[in-house]
């Protein structure tokens, strides 16, 4: 298929189909996709010495890449790399009206490093953003993609924000679960200073800095680490409360990708009541309980979606988050869990809330994206 | 606000039998385990100066009302639960509780030197069984063993285990490796040889960050953060197998909170069915293994409205799963109250002495 009839085909869609945005797609560069966009030095560098850090490979995935086994293309990438591809076997095949392609360069511990100069990364996230504006923005207008960044390097990461920020079709700030230090340490509120400036809602998907898997060192499965997902975005939310995150960047805004959302009101009920009893450890005041800031700055998306064991506890899950509306549908394709947005959904939410669900959430928080015939 | 632990509120008004699953008994100081301890150990605390573990300041400022509330803080400057005497005073004689387990947290994991290590968990225990096990019988305890070395920790399991009063082992919630790595297997079968329950509790320290994404900085942030880390643990033992391993395996999570059971079995289910070719010994369900295998002290609750913390409670799936707990001297803002009102009259009796009976198996023989 060609970028022409890819454009076409998004103008001629039916008039009864549902209105969707895909929040969480994975586009992927090799390093020889990136070398290309880099400097010389650090090409040659890349070339010579190769990534070097270890980082979560060393538990295999389930799955090649984490990939669904049909996702290279006929051409023999790579799952995520053939933007054509892509759009056959999803943004096409589900009629989607516009998809966020997260790029991978993001969520790999060997390209955002740790055994390797801190200029690398910084060029690699730079090459990674030129390569997802150079090799896929152009060829279908329903791509906007993720801002890769050195988000250990506070300096570069800004840089890399001015760089994209004003840009249509780079929507929002793709960081990892894992950061070196948990997000409310000081040096990344640059980050967040620039984020908040180009109104770039902050995404948090699976991905790991180069520490330990858990707090108590490595596991040894996949079952582990992937059950285990939500777990560094409960530390990340301590982390974003007791340093006063939402008072210094009262306008940031945070979407959490694949790390479900059953789990936070129970977790916020307890944040909330330790911080009642805590409140002398930190000597100032609080405007709020950390729920009211969680509850206005966080947005979550719905794969892997929730399924709760009996008939009933989905709709008292959903009661119980509290905003449902909040949930924007993500795919997570290419990879091996999947979820089509035909299929994504049960069939008893309401017609209004599926509809934000699916797509009105997602275009109300991303302005540039596309907006649903009737807005 | 202050935590509310006025008399009759820690056991939210119930008049029924009562076991405490989570007491603490602190160290008063170090003086109290010389006379267990080899000659040349009294010597070396003497020419190091050595008075406590790190991590005992790091897991429990001292100062904090998660370490002690201020209703249970002596007015004379003792260190709170300390002498059996005030332990007595304040929860086992005013509760009137059948049994409470004690659990005494010292910090020993952020100790490196092995034979200090060892030698101190074996003071702590014998100080244990002498200072409190021996003299009054309500009472019951989880045994101390050094983190660091698994053998280590299967011969003291294997030297005092087998003491009535020891009822479980305690295993800080941080640990250097997730407690079903292979590494740990000989601790592991030391528990089931001797019949006790695996006592996972809020403390401890790893070789690296408190979590997967660095070092907390604020207490708050380690204290709610060890939701977290109870997470990785339960999925590091059931992933690994240590429930087909030790099919007779009980285990408790103590001072861990319970109100996130529900989306975390959800979740475990969900990812099992997808992922278990890779841990095909994982034959069931995780809600089943976890159901049967699993119990949880009930402080901190974090609770939230009651209608909504109703539902959480009924996701549990069981009625058998929370057990009563004072976690004396420590301070929580909610009562069992919180609990007791969400549960139907049938599960109340469980909760408050039942599941832990039939779980530790007390009173029976």
């Amino acid at each position: 298929m060609s970028a022409t009839t890819a454009r076409e085909s998004t103008g001629s869609k039916p008039a009864v189909s549902e209105f969707i945005i895909d929040t969480d797609t994975h586009n992927f560069p090799t390093p020889a996709d990136v070398i290309p966009f880099m400097p010389q030095k650090w090409g040659s560098y890349l070339e010579r010495f190769g990534l070097r850090t270890v980082g979560e490979f060393g538990i295999p995935r389930a799955r090649l890449m984490a990939a669904r086994g049909d996702a290279w293309s006929p051409a023999g990438r790579p799952p995520g790399n053939d933007p054509e591809f892509f759009l056959e076997q999803l943004v096409d095949k589900y009629d989607i009206d516009a998809t966020i392609l997260n790029n991978s360069a993001m969520y790999f511990t060997g390209m955002m490093g740790g055994n390797q100069p801190f200029a690398l990364t910084a060029a690699f996230m730079a090459a990674a953003n030129d390569w997802a504006a150079a090799e896929w923005l152009p060829v279908d207008e329903r791509y906007f993609s993720s801002i890769s960044v050195a988000v250990e390097d506070p300096k570069a990461t800004v840089a890399e924000i001015e760089r994209w920020g004003g840009h249509d079709r780079f929507v929002h700030l793709g960081l990892p679960f894992t950061t070196r230090n948990p997000l409310g340490t000081p040096k990344y509120w640059p980050m967040f200073e620039a984020a908040e400036h180009f109104d770039l809602p902050v995404s948090m998907h699976p991905g790991n800095a180069p520490n330990p898997l858990t707090g108590s060192g490595w596991p040894s499965f996949y079952f582990e680490d992937h059950t285990c997902r939500p777990a560094p975005v409960v530390a990340q939310i301590a982390s974003l409360i007791s340093e006063r995150i939402f008072e210094r960047f009262p306008n940031l805004k945070f979407v959490v990708q694949e790390g479900g959302w059953s789990w936070v009101r129970p977790y916020l009920w307890h944040l909330d009541s330790v911080w009642r009893q805590l409140r002398d450890e930190e000597p100032y005041e609080f405007e709020r309980p950390p729920s009211e800031y969680i509850d206005e700055h966080f947005w979550f998306t719905s794969q892997p979606m929730e399924e709760p064991e009996k008939r009933g506890q989905f709709q008292e899950s959903l009661e119980i988050f509290g905003h449902p509306e909040r949930i924007m549908f993500a795919s997570d394709y290419p990879h091996w869990d999947f979820d089509p947005p035909d299929k994504a959904l049960p069939t008893s939410l309401s017609k209004e809330l599926r509809e934000a669900i699916l797509g009105r959430t997602a275009a109300q928080l991303y302005p540039t994206l596309p907006q649903p015939a009737d807005a | 606000m202050q935590p509310s632990l006025q008399q009759g509120a820690v056991t939210g008004g119930w008049t029924g039998p009562i076991i405490d699953a989570d007491v603490h008994v602190n160290l008063p100081s170090v003086d109290v385990l010389l006379p267990h301890l080899g000659g040349q150990w009294i010597e070396w605390i003497g020419e190091t100066g050595f008075t406590v573990p790190g991590s005992l300041q790091t897991k429990y400022p001292a100062g904090s009302s998660i370490t002690c509330a201020p209703e249970w803080r002596p007015a004379d400057g003792r260190m709170p639960a300390s002498d059996l005497s005030m332990l007595r005073e304040d929860v086992l004689d005013p509760l009137g509780v059948e049994f409470a387990i004690a659990n005494c947290y010292w910090g020993l994991d952020s100790l490196r030197n092995p034979d200090f290590t060892l030698a101190l968990a074996r003071a702590i225990n014998d100080w244990l069984i002498e200072g409190w096990l021996d003299r009054d019988e309500r009472l019951r305890a989880s045994l101390i063993v050094p983190s660091h070395n698994p053998a280590d920790a299967a011969a003291e399991i294997d030297r005092v285990g087998g003491h009535p009063g020891f009822v479980q082992v305690f295993l800080p919630l941080w640990s250097p490796i997730p407690y079903g790595n292979r590494t740990w297997w000989a601790m592991w079968e030391a528990i089931v040889r001797n019949d006790l329950v695996a006592g996972i509790h809020y403390g401890g320290s790893s070789e690296g960050p408190t979590s997967t994404t660095g070092w907390a900085t604020w207490f708050i942030e380690e204290y709610a953060g060890a939701i977290a880390m109870s997470w990785q643990q339960l999925t590091s033992i059931l992933g690994e197998g240590l429930f087909q391993r030790f099919p007779t395996l009980r285990v408790s999570l103590l001072e861990g909170g319970f109100s996130w059971l529900g989306p975390f079995l959800w979740r475990l289910d969900k990812e099992w069915k997808g992922l278990r070719r890779e841990i095909p010994w994982v034959d069931r369900l995780p809600s089943q293994i976890f159901r049967e295998h699993l119990r949880f002290s009930i402080q901190p609750i974090g609770a939230g409205p009651p209608e909504g913390f109703a539902r959480v409670v009924d996701w549990l799936g069981s009625d058998e799963l929370l057990m009563f707990a004072s976690d004396y001297p420590h301070g929580h803002e909610q009562s069992v109250a919180t609990v007791l009102d969400v549960l139907p009259e049938t599960a109340r009796p469980k909760l408050m002495s039942e599941n832990a009976r039939a779980h530790y198996r007390l009173g029976d023989g």
